[in-house]
Protein backbone atom coordinates (compact mmCIF):
# COMPACT_ATOMS: atom_id res chain seq x y z
CA UNK A 1 0.00 0.00 0.00
CA UNK A 2 1.29 3.83 -0.77
CA UNK A 3 0.93 6.34 1.27
CA UNK A 4 1.59 10.05 -0.07
CA UNK A 5 2.79 12.93 2.06
CA UNK A 6 2.12 15.96 0.51
CA UNK A 7 3.99 18.96 1.51
CA UNK A 8 1.70 22.38 2.70
CA UNK A 9 3.31 24.02 0.17
CA UNK A 10 1.81 22.76 -2.35
CA UNK A 11 -1.67 23.28 -1.68
CA UNK A 12 -0.82 26.64 -3.27
CA UNK A 13 -3.07 26.96 -6.57
CA UNK A 14 -0.39 27.03 -9.01
CA UNK A 15 0.36 23.51 -8.50
CA UNK A 16 -3.11 22.59 -8.28
CA UNK A 17 -2.51 21.61 -12.54
CA UNK A 18 0.62 19.56 -11.84
CA UNK A 19 -0.53 17.61 -8.84
CA UNK A 20 -3.57 16.55 -10.64
CA UNK A 21 -1.58 15.20 -13.68
CA UNK A 22 0.65 13.23 -10.78
CA UNK A 23 -2.28 11.65 -9.04
CA UNK A 24 -4.00 10.68 -12.92
CA UNK A 25 -0.23 8.93 -13.78
CA UNK A 26 -0.06 7.37 -10.51
CA UNK A 27 -3.40 6.20 -11.14
CA UNK A 28 -2.67 4.78 -14.19
CA UNK A 29 0.37 2.82 -13.05
CA UNK A 30 -1.50 1.07 -9.90
CA UNK A 31 0.14 3.05 -7.24
CA UNK A 32 -1.75 5.35 -6.08
CA UNK A 33 -2.77 5.56 -2.19
CA UNK A 34 -3.83 7.44 0.83
CA UNK A 35 -2.96 10.90 0.55
CA UNK A 36 -1.98 12.79 3.63
CA UNK A 37 -1.44 17.00 4.10
CA UNK A 38 1.83 17.63 6.31
CA UNK A 39 1.20 20.18 8.33
CA UNK A 40 4.65 22.69 10.27
CA UNK A 41 3.98 20.49 13.67
CA UNK A 42 3.16 17.05 12.15
CA UNK A 43 5.27 14.28 13.90
CA UNK A 44 6.24 12.53 10.57
CA UNK A 45 7.84 9.52 12.56
CA UNK A 46 4.28 8.89 14.40
CA UNK A 47 2.30 9.42 11.71
CA UNK A 48 4.65 7.16 9.10
CA UNK A 49 4.23 4.67 12.03
CA UNK A 50 0.59 4.93 12.49
CA UNK A 51 0.72 4.37 8.65
CA UNK A 52 2.76 0.99 8.76
CA UNK A 53 0.55 -0.76 11.35
CA UNK A 54 -2.05 -0.04 9.11
CA UNK A 55 -0.13 -1.87 6.41
CA UNK A 56 1.52 0.78 4.42
CA UNK A 57 4.53 -0.68 2.71
CA UNK A 58 5.73 2.73 0.68
CA UNK A 59 5.94 6.19 1.83
CA UNK A 60 6.43 8.71 -1.22
CA UNK A 61 7.48 12.20 -0.06
CA UNK A 62 6.00 15.15 -2.53
CA UNK A 63 7.34 18.17 -1.86
CA UNK A 64 11.14 19.50 -2.33
CA UNK A 65 14.50 19.11 -0.54
CA UNK A 66 13.12 20.51 2.86
CA UNK A 67 10.31 18.27 2.38
CA UNK A 68 12.29 15.28 1.91
CA UNK A 69 14.94 16.61 5.13
CA UNK A 70 11.55 17.63 7.45
CA UNK A 71 10.30 13.78 7.14
CA UNK A 72 13.90 11.78 7.11
CA UNK A 73 15.37 13.05 10.10
CA UNK A 74 12.90 11.47 12.25
CA UNK A 75 11.42 8.64 9.46
CA UNK A 76 14.43 6.85 8.81
CA UNK A 77 13.92 4.69 11.91
CA UNK A 78 10.62 3.01 9.86
CA UNK A 79 10.68 -0.01 8.28
CA UNK A 80 9.25 0.82 4.90
CA UNK A 81 9.86 1.93 0.77
CA UNK A 82 10.85 5.74 0.38
CA UNK A 83 10.23 7.23 -2.90
CA UNK A 84 10.34 10.88 -3.87
CA UNK A 85 7.96 13.16 -6.33
CA UNK A 86 9.49 16.40 -6.31
CA UNK A 87 7.85 19.91 -7.03
CA UNK A 88 8.21 23.10 -7.20
CA UNK A 89 11.56 24.26 -7.01
CA UNK A 90 15.07 23.74 -4.28
CA UNK A 91 14.67 20.28 -5.75
CA UNK A 92 18.66 19.31 -5.22
CA UNK A 93 18.12 15.80 -3.58
CA UNK A 94 16.28 14.87 -6.41
CA UNK A 95 19.08 15.63 -9.01
CA UNK A 96 21.47 12.87 -7.01
CA UNK A 97 18.82 10.18 -7.03
CA UNK A 98 17.98 10.76 -10.41
CA UNK A 99 14.50 11.77 -9.88
CA UNK A 100 13.09 14.10 -12.59
CA UNK A 101 11.06 17.29 -11.09
CA UNK A 102 7.18 17.07 -11.86
CA UNK A 103 4.87 14.28 -13.38
CA UNK A 104 7.98 11.71 -14.73
CA UNK A 105 9.08 11.35 -11.19
CA UNK A 106 5.95 8.90 -11.26
CA UNK A 107 7.80 6.55 -14.03
CA UNK A 108 10.70 6.31 -11.36
CA UNK A 109 8.39 5.68 -8.68
CA UNK A 110 6.65 2.45 -10.45
CA UNK A 111 10.11 0.94 -11.60
CA UNK A 112 11.22 0.62 -8.03
CA UNK A 113 14.57 0.43 -8.74
CA UNK A 114 15.48 0.42 -4.50
CA UNK A 115 19.03 1.28 -2.96
CA UNK A 116 19.91 1.26 0.84
CA UNK A 117 21.24 4.49 1.44
CA UNK A 118 23.49 5.72 4.37
CA UNK A 119 22.35 8.11 6.35
CA UNK A 120 24.31 10.96 8.93
CA UNK A 121 23.23 10.84 12.85
CA UNK A 122 23.45 13.74 15.01
CA UNK A 123 22.81 14.10 18.24
CA UNK A 124 19.93 11.38 18.46
CA UNK A 125 18.21 12.58 14.84
CA UNK A 126 19.21 12.03 11.18
CA UNK A 127 20.32 14.02 8.40
CA UNK A 128 19.67 13.18 5.18
CA UNK A 129 21.03 15.87 2.59
CA UNK A 130 23.72 18.16 4.70
CA UNK A 131 24.74 19.52 8.23
CA UNK A 132 26.50 22.88 8.50
CA UNK A 133 27.91 24.43 11.73
CA UNK A 134 28.49 28.01 10.95
CA UNK A 135 31.60 29.83 11.84
CA UNK A 136 32.66 29.16 15.76
CA UNK A 137 35.77 28.47 17.71
CA UNK A 138 35.60 24.44 17.62
CA UNK A 139 38.07 21.29 17.88
CA UNK A 140 36.68 18.83 16.47
CA UNK A 141 38.16 15.27 16.95
CA UNK A 142 37.84 12.26 14.12
CA UNK A 143 37.23 8.67 14.76
CA UNK A 144 38.69 8.93 18.17
CA UNK A 145 42.37 8.57 16.70
CA UNK A 146 43.28 12.51 15.93
CA UNK A 147 42.19 15.98 16.61
CA UNK A 148 42.15 18.65 14.39
CA UNK A 149 42.57 22.08 14.91
CA UNK A 150 43.93 25.72 13.73
CA UNK A 151 46.65 27.56 14.18
CA UNK A 152 45.98 30.56 15.89
CA UNK A 153 42.24 31.88 16.39
CA UNK A 154 40.40 28.46 16.40
CA UNK A 155 37.67 29.82 14.19
CA UNK A 156 36.29 27.28 11.43
CA UNK A 157 33.59 26.60 9.63
CA UNK A 158 32.40 22.92 9.33
CA UNK A 159 29.80 21.36 6.44
CA UNK A 160 29.09 17.83 6.29
CA UNK A 161 27.61 16.21 3.36
CA UNK A 162 25.65 13.32 3.04
CA UNK A 163 23.32 13.07 -0.18
CA UNK A 164 23.77 16.59 -1.42
CA UNK A 165 27.12 18.02 -3.74
CA UNK A 166 28.14 20.95 -1.27
CA UNK A 167 29.24 23.88 -3.72
CA UNK A 168 32.65 26.30 -2.67
CA UNK A 169 30.54 29.37 -4.28
CA UNK A 170 32.98 32.05 -3.06
CA UNK A 171 36.07 30.21 -4.80
CA UNK A 172 34.29 30.40 -8.69
CA UNK A 173 31.27 27.78 -8.20
CA UNK A 174 33.93 24.88 -7.48
CA UNK A 175 31.83 21.90 -6.65
CA UNK A 176 32.28 18.69 -4.87
CA UNK A 177 30.12 16.14 -5.66
CA UNK A 178 29.79 13.26 -2.67
CA UNK A 179 28.91 9.90 -3.56
CA UNK A 180 26.43 8.57 -0.51
CA UNK A 181 27.36 5.02 -0.99
CA UNK A 182 30.81 5.71 -0.25
CA UNK A 183 30.67 4.13 3.35
CA UNK A 184 32.07 7.38 5.02
CA UNK A 185 30.70 11.24 5.29
CA UNK A 186 32.57 14.00 4.10
CA UNK A 187 33.66 16.67 6.61
CA UNK A 188 34.49 19.59 4.48
CA UNK A 189 36.31 22.11 7.57
CA UNK A 190 37.23 25.98 6.37
CA UNK A 191 39.32 27.89 8.73
CA UNK A 192 38.23 31.62 9.03
CA UNK A 193 41.12 33.51 7.52
CA UNK A 194 40.28 37.30 8.81
CA UNK A 195 36.84 38.66 9.30
CA UNK A 196 36.59 42.29 7.03
CA UNK A 197 34.06 44.85 7.56
CA UNK A 198 30.38 44.31 7.81
CA UNK A 199 31.33 41.16 9.81
CA UNK A 200 32.02 39.42 6.09
CA UNK A 201 34.78 36.93 6.36
CA UNK A 202 37.31 35.24 4.56
CA UNK A 203 37.90 31.73 4.57
CA UNK A 204 40.97 29.72 3.53
CA UNK A 205 40.41 27.02 1.20
CA UNK A 206 38.93 23.77 2.85
CA UNK A 207 40.26 20.60 4.19
CA UNK A 208 38.30 17.86 3.73
CA UNK A 209 38.00 14.30 5.92
CA UNK A 210 36.38 11.33 4.96
CA UNK A 211 34.97 10.35 8.49
CA UNK A 212 32.42 7.69 10.23
CA UNK A 213 32.80 8.79 13.52
CA UNK A 214 33.19 12.77 14.43
CA UNK A 215 32.87 14.51 17.77
CA UNK A 216 32.28 18.59 17.64
CA UNK A 217 33.16 20.34 20.80
CA UNK A 218 32.89 24.18 21.88
CA UNK A 219 32.94 25.96 25.05
CA UNK A 220 30.52 28.36 24.01
CA UNK A 221 27.47 27.38 21.84
CA UNK A 222 27.32 27.06 17.78
CA UNK A 223 25.10 26.96 15.67
CA UNK A 224 24.33 23.49 14.02
CA UNK A 225 22.03 23.78 11.23
CA UNK A 226 21.06 19.83 9.55
CA UNK A 227 18.53 19.66 6.96
CA UNK A 228 17.43 23.36 7.23
CA UNK A 229 16.97 23.12 10.75
CA UNK A 230 19.21 25.38 12.97
CA UNK A 231 19.49 24.65 17.16
CA UNK A 232 22.54 25.49 19.32
CA UNK A 233 24.83 23.06 20.79
CA UNK A 234 28.01 22.80 22.85
CA UNK A 235 29.09 19.26 21.84
CA UNK A 236 27.40 17.06 18.43
CA UNK A 237 28.40 13.39 17.75
CA UNK A 238 28.27 13.00 14.22
CA UNK A 239 28.38 9.48 12.59
CA UNK A 240 26.85 7.04 9.81
CA UNK A 241 23.97 4.66 10.03
CA UNK A 242 25.13 2.97 7.57
CA UNK A 243 22.72 1.38 4.91
CA UNK A 244 19.73 2.94 6.80
CA UNK A 245 17.55 4.32 4.29
CA UNK A 246 14.86 2.01 1.56
CA UNK A 247 14.97 4.90 -1.14
CA UNK A 248 12.86 4.03 -4.72
CA UNK A 249 15.93 5.53 -7.19
CA UNK A 250 15.76 6.90 -10.28
CA UNK A 251 18.75 5.18 -13.16
CA UNK A 252 20.52 8.61 -13.55
CA UNK A 253 21.58 8.46 -10.09
CA UNK A 254 24.62 10.07 -8.79
CA UNK A 255 26.03 7.47 -7.08
CA UNK B 1 0.79 -4.33 -12.37
CA UNK B 2 4.21 -3.23 -11.64
CA UNK B 3 4.30 -4.73 -7.67
CA UNK B 4 4.98 -7.84 -9.33
CA UNK B 5 8.21 -9.49 -7.94
CA UNK B 6 9.81 -9.95 -10.87
CA UNK B 7 9.48 -6.28 -12.03
CA UNK B 8 11.24 -5.15 -8.51
CA UNK B 9 14.66 -4.33 -9.28
CA UNK B 10 16.59 -4.14 -6.61
CA UNK B 11 19.83 -1.57 -7.39
CA UNK B 12 22.08 -2.58 -4.13
CA UNK B 13 22.23 -6.34 -5.28
CA UNK B 14 24.24 -4.79 -8.65
CA UNK B 15 26.45 -2.55 -5.92
CA UNK B 16 27.55 -5.35 -4.27
CA UNK B 17 29.57 -6.63 -7.15
CA UNK B 18 30.89 -3.39 -7.94
CA UNK B 19 31.63 -1.76 -5.05
CA UNK B 20 32.97 1.86 -5.50
CA UNK B 21 36.74 2.21 -4.70
CA UNK B 22 37.88 3.81 -1.43
CA UNK B 23 39.53 6.94 -3.44
CA UNK B 24 38.65 9.26 -1.06
CA UNK B 25 41.01 12.35 -0.72
CA UNK B 26 41.62 13.84 2.65
CA UNK B 27 43.18 17.40 2.57
CA UNK B 28 44.70 19.06 5.18
CA UNK B 29 44.76 23.21 4.62
CA UNK B 30 47.74 24.87 4.55
CA UNK B 31 46.09 26.29 8.85
CA UNK B 32 45.24 23.17 9.84
CA UNK B 33 46.89 21.61 12.89
CA UNK B 34 46.05 17.40 13.14
CA UNK B 35 47.13 15.73 16.12
CA UNK B 36 46.98 11.59 16.73
CA UNK B 37 47.13 8.45 14.21
CA UNK B 38 46.38 10.15 11.15
CA UNK B 39 45.35 7.34 8.59
CA UNK B 40 42.78 7.29 5.62
CA UNK B 41 42.30 4.58 3.27
CA UNK B 42 42.47 7.52 0.08
CA UNK B 43 44.88 9.36 -0.62
CA UNK B 44 46.34 12.52 1.50
CA UNK B 45 47.43 15.93 0.59
CA UNK B 46 48.98 17.58 3.49
CA UNK B 47 49.27 21.29 3.15
CA UNK B 48 49.16 22.01 7.33
CA UNK B 49 50.93 20.90 9.76
CA UNK B 50 50.43 16.58 11.49
CA UNK B 51 52.11 15.20 14.20
CA UNK B 52 51.88 11.29 15.35
CA UNK B 53 51.65 8.93 12.41
CA UNK B 54 50.47 9.36 9.14
CA UNK B 55 49.09 6.35 7.55
CA UNK B 56 47.80 5.52 4.11
CA UNK B 57 46.96 2.37 1.93
CA UNK B 58 47.12 5.40 -1.70
CA UNK B 59 49.29 8.53 -2.12
CA UNK B 60 50.37 10.49 0.21
CA UNK B 61 51.58 13.99 -0.75
CA UNK B 62 53.16 16.73 1.79
CA UNK B 63 52.97 20.24 -0.55
CA UNK B 64 55.56 23.00 -0.03
CA UNK B 65 55.17 24.89 3.28
CA UNK B 66 53.93 21.54 5.18
CA UNK B 67 55.32 20.00 8.20
CA UNK B 68 55.32 16.40 9.26
CA UNK B 69 56.55 15.48 12.81
CA UNK B 70 55.00 11.52 12.29
CA UNK B 71 56.69 8.08 11.14
CA UNK B 72 54.95 8.11 7.94
CA UNK B 73 53.58 4.78 5.60
CA UNK B 74 52.27 5.02 2.47
CA UNK B 75 51.89 3.15 -0.69
CA UNK B 76 53.46 5.58 -2.86
CA UNK B 77 55.04 9.61 -1.40
CA UNK B 78 55.49 13.00 -3.40
CA UNK B 79 57.30 15.46 -0.38
CA UNK B 80 58.44 18.81 -0.92
CA UNK B 81 57.49 20.12 2.64
CA UNK B 82 59.44 18.71 6.28
CA UNK B 83 59.21 16.08 7.45
CA UNK B 84 60.70 14.39 11.15
CA UNK B 85 60.20 11.00 11.01
CA UNK B 86 60.63 7.83 9.42
CA UNK B 87 59.39 7.03 6.11
CA UNK B 88 58.43 3.57 5.28
CA UNK B 89 56.90 3.65 1.19
CA UNK B 90 55.96 0.16 -0.67
CA UNK B 91 56.29 1.75 -3.83
CA UNK B 92 57.81 5.33 -4.77
CA UNK B 93 58.63 8.24 -3.25
CA UNK B 94 59.47 10.97 -4.79
CA UNK B 95 61.88 13.96 -2.48
CA UNK B 96 60.76 17.57 -4.39
CA UNK B 97 63.90 20.16 -4.04
CA UNK B 98 62.33 21.91 -1.17
CA UNK B 99 62.06 19.42 1.14
CA UNK B 100 63.80 18.51 4.55
CA UNK B 101 63.46 15.03 5.93
CA UNK B 102 64.95 14.38 9.10
CA UNK B 103 64.15 10.21 9.46
CA UNK B 104 64.74 6.96 8.45
CA UNK B 105 63.58 6.24 4.44
CA UNK B 106 62.27 3.05 3.65
CA UNK B 107 61.09 2.45 -0.03
CA UNK B 108 61.33 0.53 -3.54
CA UNK B 109 61.72 3.55 -5.87
CA UNK B 110 63.66 6.92 -4.71
CA UNK B 111 63.91 9.95 -6.74
CA UNK B 112 65.39 12.81 -5.29
CA UNK B 113 65.53 16.37 -6.92
CA UNK B 114 68.51 18.75 -6.37
CA UNK B 115 68.31 20.93 -3.27
CA UNK B 116 67.00 18.53 -1.08
CA UNK B 117 67.98 18.00 2.17
CA UNK B 118 67.92 14.75 4.37
CA UNK B 119 69.36 13.36 7.39
CA UNK B 120 69.24 9.36 7.92
CA UNK B 121 69.40 5.96 6.30
CA UNK B 122 67.80 5.10 3.20
CA UNK B 123 66.64 1.27 3.15
CA UNK B 124 65.63 -0.17 -0.63
CA UNK B 125 64.03 -3.77 -0.89
CA UNK B 126 65.95 -4.76 -3.70
CA UNK B 127 69.31 -4.74 -2.12
CA UNK B 128 67.71 -6.18 1.00
CA UNK B 129 67.25 -9.39 -1.26
CA UNK B 130 70.65 -9.46 -2.84
CA UNK B 131 72.45 -9.60 1.28
CA UNK B 132 70.06 -12.12 1.87
CA UNK B 133 71.12 -14.74 -1.15
CA UNK B 134 74.76 -14.20 -0.76
CA UNK B 135 74.57 -14.93 3.28
CA UNK B 136 72.76 -18.42 2.80
CA UNK B 137 75.10 -20.86 1.02
CA UNK B 138 77.82 -19.85 3.51
CA UNK B 139 75.87 -21.44 5.81
CA UNK B 140 74.96 -25.00 4.41
CA UNK B 141 78.15 -24.73 2.87
CA UNK B 142 79.48 -24.72 6.94
CA UNK B 143 76.72 -27.64 8.27
CA UNK B 144 78.04 -30.37 4.87
CA UNK B 145 81.57 -29.99 5.69
CA UNK B 146 81.06 -30.41 9.95
CA UNK B 147 79.03 -33.41 8.66
CA UNK B 148 81.76 -34.82 6.55
CA UNK B 149 83.82 -34.82 9.54
CA UNK B 150 82.26 -36.34 11.84
CA UNK B 151 81.73 -39.58 8.78
CA UNK B 152 85.58 -39.07 8.40
CA UNK B 153 85.94 -39.46 12.04
CA UNK B 154 84.29 -42.72 12.31
CA UNK B 155 85.62 -44.08 8.90
CA UNK B 156 89.07 -43.37 10.48
CA UNK B 157 88.43 -45.51 13.34
CA UNK B 158 87.48 -48.44 11.18
CA UNK B 159 90.42 -49.41 9.26
CA UNK B 160 92.75 -50.22 12.51
CA UNK B 161 90.05 -52.52 13.60
CA UNK B 162 89.81 -54.71 10.39
CA UNK B 163 94.06 -54.62 10.34
CA UNK B 164 93.70 -55.71 13.42
CA UNK B 165 91.44 -58.51 12.75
Amino acid sequence: MYIYLYDDFIKKKKYDSLIKEIETQLTDFGIAGKILRLQPFTNTEKLIAEEIKKGATTVVIVGNDKTFGRVMSYAAYCKVYFGFIPVGPENTIAEVLGIPIGVDACHVLSRRRRVRLDVGWVNNRFFISYLHILPHAIRVAYDERFVVSTRGRNTMELVVCNLQPFRWKEKGGKDYVVHPQDGKLEAFLRPVKKTLLLKKKQFEEPSIFPFEEMLVVSDTPFTVEADGRQTKEKKIKISLAKKRLNIIVGRGRKF
Amino acid sequence: MFQKNSDIYDASEEQEGGAPDNGLETIVGPSMQVEGNFSSEGSIIIKGSVSGTVKTKNRLTAEEGSQIVANVSAQSANIAGHVKGSLVIKDTLEIAGSAQIIGDIQCATLSIAPGALLSGKIKMKGLEDVGKTEETPKRRSVGRVKKKRTDGAVSDTTPPKDGAE
